[in-house]
């Protein structure tokens, strides 16, 4: 029942515009940057090699598709978990306010395999949204800039990345970038729990990243004991990938962090959720 | 009255003077002569070659900047033409290798004076500075270390205005003749990297404690090996190109 | 007789220090219609919720098919179909797509074919395909018994099935509910406000109010016609009422030229005879049972 439950959840996404909003827009956004990186990527290669350049010159395709793509995935940090939060943060409270939960929980499925069956088919929505991007940004990004070795600025200093050494990083990177989306996703699904309409949820978990990136920002001293712990200071824990050494204890850690969150957010929400009275 | 024996001792004293002034003259003047005539051989053996490609490892040491060793092509043409060809990311220093063939190919913009002699790595070198004639000049100022036995320059440290202050060292194997060397070791300024978060690709950090002044300018070394020169088979000007 | 198909004891509902449900006891028989009748607000939405699961009871023990609703919950709803309030869908899918949905979380393999069949069962053949958005509140009432009866339940709970429908709706659904009964031997817990609806199709009833059950039992004994309350409309009040008074028939209440009295229906035509032979005028003559006349008390205090 749980798989059945399961495509339903998916056939019901798959059937509502806002579904397709979240792709469009990221087709859109990346379009958009592909077309003025091809038009003026050279300045921001100028910003990279700023610091360098009365000493030195860099040589080779330096704006290449590797650059791009990663520049690509640094740019919609904050955008791509909000486009995810729009679909999955009304997957219970849209329920309740159709209508349609009362018909949901008078059939002969628990209200857990309910959460979790809608959680199953946000992950999967999640992981067509990031193939999706992850489509745009190299395969269309290679296409457009070629290959080549991929030039990291931090705050530091430069790494780069030979390109034989970055397709993994892409892959395991995407990887650790789901994980971000789904703890995202999870947040907005705990939300919808408590909700009766869908935008509560989705403006909140908005909210929420936005006041936590601003806490992570904020170079206090007072703040230093919370960051670790807050799910946006490992949103971007793919970054860690791509730096030479790569920082494994960093990166495991904040993989802990977000299975953490998600862990315990899923728990919150099958906890309320199972209690709750439906009266609407 | 000035005695006889007097008068003797001053123009004594005068003639001495003269005496050591006209030998320092002559001196500087051929040493000066002798700085060029240097300058000049080792340029003319330079001249040997007039367009080469050579493969090249660059290994680069430098602070803020993490890079593996790659592999290149270095094109050259004479007077100006240089290009260095790479699949990956090359950072080569920007006076490139033609910078000092630049420098010596107009004799009428600097004057070589010799600052004595200085042994390198066992070899007597000739250290003779080379200094700009014209203040519109690039060139602030110049100083090759030089085998005299062999026209070879080992060391040279440049200083110019648009890419300031570069240090190279010269080995040399079997291109000697042509004075082309087998490896070339820069060693550069690098500014203290400062960047704007928002583009930075790090994660939120905690607050780090400033441990103590920091330098403004670091030093870091670029190493480009050379192998397998092509000379003077003719490289088109189109190859230049960007 | 056999178990009852839903057992219902001392079901209580608090919200706060706010009774929703006090006490409510009732049983209900395999292939009986039930009717579960009250005002607005009198707690059987909510006791229906608490059947369902939707809802925790305080207190109170709900067995269905003799198994308890918190510890059997997937096994009864199985063999459930339901309507609470009004039946919600998924607007932006059709009609067909909105049963097969149902259909797969209900337990039943049900082909395309089932599905077209259930439609023009419920009278929507020809709309299949059509998104449910563009659908009449008549035409989302057939639907919802479609998603209803889909994976043929044994057990139907109907909550105000004709809510919001016109009068030719509602003699619609009635006749569907009738059929289910009839037909397809269905046991039907139907709730509603209108006391007609019930008594049109339900062998037993039970009458709620604020949480309490007040009365319970056979629809027909409940609503004897032997015992109606007659109210006359005449011209002359006092001279009527000492007419009859005269003649061994006394009003129980007599108030602006209406004299109420609680007789049998033909007593009721003997008091008119009375009346009409003393020259009283008779402007109108209205019959209500007993039970009518103390439910519509209850929705009209």
């Amino acid at each position: 029942m749980f798989f059945k439950s399961t495509y339903n959840e998916l056939i019901k996404i798959a059937a509502k515009p806002r579904s397709y909003l979240g792709l469009a827009a990221i087709t859109l956004i990346v379009g958009l940057i592909l077309v003025a990186m091809k038009l003026e990527g050279g300045l921001y290669i100028s910003l990279l090699t700023g610091p360098f350049e009365q000493s030195l010159i860099f040589e080779g395709n330096v704006l290449n598709g590797n650059l791009v793509g990663f520049i690509i995935l640094q740019m919609l940090i904050i955008h791509v978990p909000l486009l995810i939060a729009f679909v999955t943060g009304d997957l219970i409270s849209g329920e309740a306010a159709m209508g349609t939960i009362r018909m949901l929980l008078t059939k002969p499925v628990s209200r857990n395999q309910i959460v979790l069956s809608k959680f199953l088919a946000g992950c999967i929505y999640t992981l067509i949204v990031l193939l999706w991007l992850a489509f745009l940004t190299v395969v269309v990004g290679q296409w457009l800039f070629g290959s080549g070795d991929l030039m990291v600025l931090k705050s530091d200093g430069l790494v780069v990345l030979q390109e034989g050494d970055v397709a993994w990083r892409f892959f395991y990177g995407f990887i650790v970038a789901f994980l971000s989306l789904i703890m995202i996703a999870t947040l907005s699904l705990t939300l919808s729990c408590f909700s009766e309409n869908s935008i509560g949820p989705i403006v909140t978990t908005m909210g929420l990243i936005l006041l936590f990136t601003i806490i992570g920002s904020i170079e206090v001293p007072l703040f230093d004991q919370v960051r670790p712990y807050l799910f946006t200071t490992h949103m971007a824990a793919w970054r860690y990938l791509f730096d030479d050494p790569i920082q494994w204890k960093d990166l495991w850690f904040s993989v802990a962090v977000l299975v953490g969150h998600i862990a315990v957010l899923l728990g919150i929400g099958l906890y309320k959720f199972k209690r709750k009275d439906i009266l609407s | 009255m000035i005695t006889s024996h007097a008068w003797t001792r001053v123009t004594f004293r005068k003639k001495t003077t003269s005496l050591v002034y006209l030998f320092c003259f002559s001196l500087s003047f051929l040493t000066a002569q002798n700085a060029s005539s240097t300058v000049s051989k080792v340029y003319k053996q330079l001249q040997k070659a007039k367009d080469y490609t050579a493969d090249a490892e660059v290994t680069v040491s430098l602070p803020f900047i993490k890079i593996a060793p790659i592999h290149a092509k270095v094109f050259l043409k004479q007077p100006d033409k240089f290009k260095v060809q790479s699949k990956s990311i090359a950072i080569v220093p920007r006076q490139g290798f033609d910078q000092l063939h630049k420098i010596l190919s107009d004799t009428t913009a600097f004057i070589a004076i010799s600052q004595g002699t200085e042994v390198l790595e066992k070899v007597p070198a000739q250290l003779i500075n080379l200094i700009p004639l014209r203040d519109t000049a690039d060139l602030i100022l110049a100083k090759l270390w030089i085998d005299p036995a062999r026209n070879l320059v080992l060391k040279s440290l440049l200083t110019t205005k648009s890419n300031g202050t570069i240090l190279t060292e010269y080995r040399y194997g079997q291109y000697a003749g042509y004075g082309l060397p087998d490896a070339l070791l820069f060693t550069v300024d690098i500014k203290k990297f400062k960047i704007p978060k928002s583009i930075a690709a790090d994660i939120n950090t905690t607050t780090k404690k400033e441990t103590g002044p920091e330098k403004e300018t670091k030093k870091g070394k670029i190493r480009i090996e050379l192998s397998n020169y092509v000379i003077n088979k003719g490289l088109p000007d189109a190859l230049f190109k960007k | 007789m056999s178990a009852p198909i839903i057992e219902v004891k001392n079901l209580v509902k608090n919200y706060g220090s706010f009774k929703a449900v006090r006490n409510i006891s009732f049983n209900v028989y395999e292939g009986n219609v039930y009717g579960f009748l009250g005002p607005n607000g009198a707690g059987k939405s909510t006791t229906i919720r608490i059947l369902l699961s939707l809802i925790r009871a305080t207190e109170g023990e709900v067995k269905l098919f003799g198994k308890d609703i918190r510890t059997h919950r997937d096994e009864i709803l199985r063999r459930i179909g339901c309507i609470v309030e009004k039946p919600d869908f998924y607007k932006y899918l059709s009609a067909e797509k909105n049963i097969a949905l149902c259909a797969r979380i209900s337990g039943a393999a049900v082909s395309k074919k089932q599905i077209h069949e259930m439609l023009d069962f419920v009278g929507l053949k020809g709309r299949e395909k059509d998104k449910v958005s563009g659908f009449s509140h008549g035409m989302k009432q057939r639907l919802g018994f479609a998603q209803t009866l889909i994976h043929d339940p044994e057990l139907i709970i109907l909550d105000e099935p004709t809510t919001g429908l016109d009068p030719q709706g509602i003699i619609d659904i009635r006749n569907l509910i009738l059929k289910l009964k009839t037909e397809k031997n269905k046991t039907i817990l139907l709730s509603s406000h209108i006391l007609s609806e019930i008594e049109l199709i339900a062998d037993r009833m039970v009458i709620i109010n604020k949480g309490e059950a007040i009365v319970e039992g056979n629809v027909r004994e409940l609503l004897n016609a032997q015992e109606v309350i007659v109210v006359f409309t005449v011209d002359h009040l006092p001279k009527a009422q000492s007419v009859l008074e005269a003649s061994g028939f006394a009003a129980y209440l007599a108030q602006d030229h209406e004299l109420h009295f609680q007789t049998s229906l033909a007593q009721s035509a003997e008091i008119n005879k009375v009346l009409c032979a003393n020259g009283i005028q008779v402007y109108s003559m209205e019959t209500k049972r007993k039970l009518e006349d103390y439910f519509l008390k209850l929705i009209n205090p």
